[in-house]
């Protein structure tokens, strides 16, 4: 048990920093997917449709949606780079790719959440003098947050696990932390259990203020 | 998609309640989407003191239409005062708030000014759609089959709170007992068109039309 705990306080100072940039990879892209799937998920909503527009915007997400996480972060990490003529730190292209990704499943969770609005809402706005952008902003999203925030949450914990896969290209995030330290020390069966219980505090962490959120914006209240 | 309309040619009094009658699927809700602009797809104009009501942007035409939906659809994340006062704030009114609340005094709904819609009752709720509607003091109000929700004595504080309105008014309706108490004038409607109209004087005559055709209805089902 003793030799347990030795290695537990030898690796947590690692295990922490990886943790750390783990966050700092999920809060980023999770900013990113959240504003470019709302905005994806606005303009494919059955009311809102603008033509062209709205189709090419639904071709993009189908595009992030189709094509595996890993694949378009080695595009975004090598190709893109190669083609546009510029370099991409592994963090930004961690954080593209995975936004991008991630925001083709926000547009449709959006996008489904609006179109849950009942039809006499919009109308009621639009007769009592909102425009578009005010009957969005006062009346529709305000009511579809609370529809969509669970799906949200799924979609979160799904992009903090798909942080993992950024390892590949180098990032120090709390899986490479993890396999550095296992060529370290040799114990690959405490560490990557380690590893573990870190994702599952992240996510019960994540899952518990969602919860909050939730039950704060909730109309009737448990 | 709702009923074709055809040849629809008529006017509605300001100061005066105006009925649209038939049975279900005869236009009624169509044409009073259409006048509200909730119908876009329409050939013809709808005048209001001889301009084109297509044309006013949504902020102005809520002044002069006002729109009580069937369901109401009072915003449910917002509360009665709200509801009311938000409509007034995006106009740019100063004192939104207190001119909300004074609508809603005035309505007898005061003491529910803080609760969320789905802590009112049907008739309630009615009351703070209407309040909604009235706070932007609209020259018309058009109702969309207001007693479908209502239990008889909740119908007749409502009739009793129409008589108190300075305004035109427009309800579509089948339910002929409201109806024949409310009467100023009225249009028929069958098959998206309007084939009869009556004035208070003529009820009678119009309640044994409707009678002998409600008749007709039921004795075919």
């Amino acid at each position: 048990m003793n030799t347990y705990l030795e290695l537990f306080f030898r690796c947590a100072p690692l295990l922490l920093k990886g943790t750390l940039m783990t966050l700092q990879v999920l809060l980023s892209s999770a900013l990113l997917s959240f504003s470019l799937g709302t905005m994806m998920g606005i303009l494919s909503c059955g009311r809102l449709k603008i033509p062209v527009i709205s189709t090419i915007v639904e071709g993009i997400a189908f595009v992030y949606r189709a094509i595996p996480f890993y694949v378009q972060l080695l595009i975004v990490y090598f190709v893109l780079p190669d083609l546009m003529g510029f370099n991409l730190e592994p963090f930004s292209a961690s954080v593209i790719s995975l936004g991008m990704c991630s925001a083709g499943y926000v547009a449709q969770i959006i996008r489904g959440g609006l179109n849950t609005i009942p039809l006499a809402q919009w109308e009621a706005a639009e007769a009592l003098g909102y425009n578009t952008q005010n009957s969005l902003r006062y009346i529709v999203l305000p009511q579809m947050v609370r529809h969509v925030l669970p799906a949200l949450n799924n979609e979160l914990d799904a992009l903090l696990k798909s942080t993992a896969v950024v390892s590949s290209i180098g990032m120090l995030e709390l899986t490479r932390m993890g396999m550095n330290l296992v060529s370290r020390e040799m114990e690959p069966v405490p560490i990557y259990l380690t590893v573990a219980l870190f994702y599952l505090c992240m996510s019960a962490l994540l899952n518990g203020l969602a919860r909050k959120v939730e039950q704060r914006i909730s109309y009737v209240k448990n | 998609m709702g009923t074709s309309l055809r040849n629809i040619s008529l006017e509605i009094p300001e100061n005066k309640i105006t009925l649209l009658l038939g049975k279900s699927g005869s236009g009624k809700t169509t044409l009073l989407r259409c006048i509200a602009h909730l119908e876009k797809n329409y050939t013809g104009e709808i005048l209001y003191r001889d301009q084109p009501l297509s044309i006013l942007l949504a902020k102005d035409r809520c002044r002069v239409l006002g729109f009580v939906p069937q369901s109401y659809a009072l915003f449910p994340h917002m509360t009665l005062l709200d509801n009311c006062a938000q409509p007034l704030r995006l106009q740019g009114e100063p004192s939104a708030q207190a001119k909300a609340l004074k609508m809603l005094e005035s309505l007898d709904m005061g003491p529910l000014a803080h609760r969320k819609p789905h802590e009112l009752s049907g008739g309630e709720q009615q009351r703070g759609a209407i309040a909604r509607a009235l706070v932007l003091d609209p020259a018309y109000l058009l109702f969309d089959e207001p007693t479908s929700a209502l239990d008889p004595e909740n119908t007749t504080l409502f009739i009793d709170l129409l008589r108190q309105f300075k305004k035109g008014m427009l309800i579509a309706t089948q339910d002929m007992a409201f109806a024949a108490k409310l009467l100023d004038r009225a249009f028929f409607m069958e098959n998206g068109a309007v084939i009869e109209q009556y004035e208070s004087t003529e009820f009678l005559s119009l309640e044994s039309r409707l009678g002998k055709f409600l008749d007709n209805t039921i004795r075919k089902k």
